[in-house]
């Protein structure tokens, strides 16, 4: 299939998904009484302050999470590589549970998220500069365990009716984003600033050097690779806690299946993760309604045998 | 026209000096061969004559334009470069990756041309891999990879060819194969490449840079340079002229160990 011919295919798929998570809940929606403007006032407050809010939230923040995980894998030279890697949902997680633990508001928590995910990024920055791609992910792999020390310390000493909320927030989910808007500016900047990278990033995939002899900019191209990725993975830490899985697995399923030419695995990466979470979404808040699952549990959940099966077709 | 010239200069290989104040004139039509033990700085050389590697000192010139005004893509266009072994980290086609030599001339925005993969198409019959363009590189044999990269250095159309080894890992009819094509195209432009046997040099290259170590060189005419004695110095091991009906053949003396009758 043709690079245009994927990305439509995914398309169509995002909207039918986000169109079923936005029909999901327990009360129904008439479709065609909301397009004719004959439903009810509850019916739109629902469908417009309830769920096309958290159908956003859940889009972007798969496909922020995704565009990353390629984004970051390329960079690093490391197909191991996710947002996560260089500690920046540990810095996020952190800082979170710290404005948790002090009473702040769902407001401050968010807040909190992005605060510590960016003090993260520079601090694996300030330590490690744009050297070697060895040397960054030594440096945030240290730091990530050092966040993720901080953290079970701050479970352990927490009074027992926080607990829940923040074991919830840790294992990523939906429920307290305050604005879809940071994710949609999210998805706006990946579009802009990796796009037209995308080819530089094939031949950086190829080696350094081979792509400063095709005519890359390499150490631009990294830096610029580094601050959008930090700034798409704070968002995403910040409307959703620390999703794993996503940013992994979405760009090599991409791969296996459509090839890494990356003019398609960075918008297919934004489409796929995007169906991914939204489709967990629904599910984690549908299937035992009306109890919530942790989205990022189902995800997995979900995820992890359709990629193993994948993996294990591949010759 | 002079495609590639060094005024002064001094490159490092590591803690050593691969060339001290090399004064160098690389002409259109010109075909050179590096030759230097190992870890001589051969490959450092070579890096620096297209700003991968950094010169310590000194003065680069590709196109007759200094190094340091040119943008890599600038660069990209003069020289392109054959290294010794290429990494993927995800596997590609084989014709994405010739295409992928087209960088340099390819608009990001737009995209290629027809005229691009019409280009790619003749690098990879040129190279022998007619047939494989969808094969995954990954699916390759050592020769063929070699290959491979040359086809995209080939799709690259540069004026200043750099080969760092190019007969590695292939046969001998592919070795033939390959330096008889870069040989035609050095009478368009120019290359330099660095080999480990004197003889494809001699027979190849016009001219030759031989590396001392210690930052000390020696260049000109292949015929000149290439001597028993220059080669023995070079390599550090007695070497042996033996007139054969192609001309002089080198061949390093071996003392052999026989077990008494």
């Amino acid at each position: 299939m043709s690079r245009a011919g994927w990305l439509a295919l995914l398309a169509a798929v995002a909207l039918v998904c986000m169109l079923l998570s936005l029909s999901a809940g327990s009360i129904r929606l008439d479709w065609m009484e909301i397009f004719s403007g004959n439903a009810s006032r509850l019916d739109y407050q629902i469908l417009f302050d309830l769920r096309l809010p958290r159908v956003i939230d859940a889009f972007t923040t798969g496909a922020l999470l995704a565009v990353s995980g390629a984004l970051m894998q390329v960079l690093l030279r490391n197909p191991l590589a996710d947002p996560y890697v260089l500690g920046l949902s540990g810095g996020a997680s952190v800082m979170a549970l710290l404005a948790m633990l002090a009473g702040a508001g769902s407001f401050g928590m968010t807040g909190g998220a992005f605060c510590g995910a960016m003090i993260s990024m520079l601090l694996v920055f300030g330590l490690a500069g744009f050297g070697r791609p060895a040397r960054l992910v030594l440096t945030g792999v240290a730091l990530a365990a050092g966040w993720g020390a901080l953290v079970t310390l701050l479970l352990s000493i927490s009074p027992e009716r926080d607990l829940r909320g923040m074991i919830f927030w840790l294992a990523g989910n939906l429920d307290h984003s305050s604005s879809p808007y940071p994710g949609i500016a999210g998805l706006v900047a990946a579009l802009i600033f990796a796009l037209p990278v995308s080819r530089d990033l094939n031949l950086l995939s190829r080696g350094e050097e081979t792509a400063a002899s095709l005519g890359v900019e390499v150490m631009k191209l990294r830096v610029r690779i580094y601050f959008l990725c930090a700034l798409l993975t704070s968002i995403a830490v910040m409307t959703a806690g620390s999703i794993g899985f996503v940013g992994l697995i979405v760009p090599h399923a991409l791969r296996l299946l459509a090839g890494s030419d990356h003019r398609l695995v960075i918008p297919g990466s934004m489409l796929a993760g995007g169906i991914l979470l939204v489709s967990a979404d629904t599910l984690a808040r549908t299937v035992i309604a009306p109890q919530q699952l942790p989205a990022g549990v189902v995800m997995a959940l979900l995820g992890v045998p359709m990629f193993l099966y994948l993996v294990s077709k591949k010759p | 026209m002079k495609l590639l010239e060094t005024r002064n200069l001094c490159v490092r290989a590591g803690e050593k000096w691969a060339c001290r104040n090399l004064d160098l004139a690389v002409s259109q039509g010109q075909c050179w061969g590096i030759l230097g033990g190992n870890g001589i700085g051969k490959t450092s050389l070579l890096h620096a004559f297209c700003g991968i590697g950094k010169a310590a000192s000194g003065e680069i010139l590709l196109g007759e334009k200094p190094l340091s005004v040119l943008s890599r893509r600038q660069i990209a266009k003069l020289s392109g470069i054959l290294f010794q072994d290429a990494e993927d980290l995800f596997p590609s086609t084989v014709e994405e990756i010739v295409l992928a030599g087209r960088h340099p001339h390819v608009d990001p925005l737009r995209g290629e041309t027809p005229a691009d993969f019409g280009i790619a198409r003749e690098a990879i019959a040129a190279t022998g891999l007619a047939g494989m363009e969808k094969r995954l590189s990954s699916t390759l044999s050592g020769g063929e990879r070699r290959r491979l990269s040359i086809a995209a250095l080939l799709a690259q159309e540069p004026d200043l060819y750099l080969l760092d080894e190019p007969t590695n890992h292939l046969d001998i009819a592919h070795q033939v194969g390959m330096l008889d094509l870069f040989a035609a195209l050095s009478e368009r432009k120019a290359v330099i490449m660095i080999l480990h046997d004197p003889n494809l040099v001699s027979r190849y290259c016009d001219r030759v840079l031989l590396l001392f170590g210690e930052g000390r060189t020696l260049c000109g005419p292949s015929s000149e340079i290439l001597t028993e004695r220059n080669l023995s110095e070079l390599y550090h091991h007695p070497m042996e002229s033996v007139e054969g009906p192609c001309g002089t053949v080198f061949l390093p003396s071996i003392r052999r160990h026989r077990p008494p009758a």
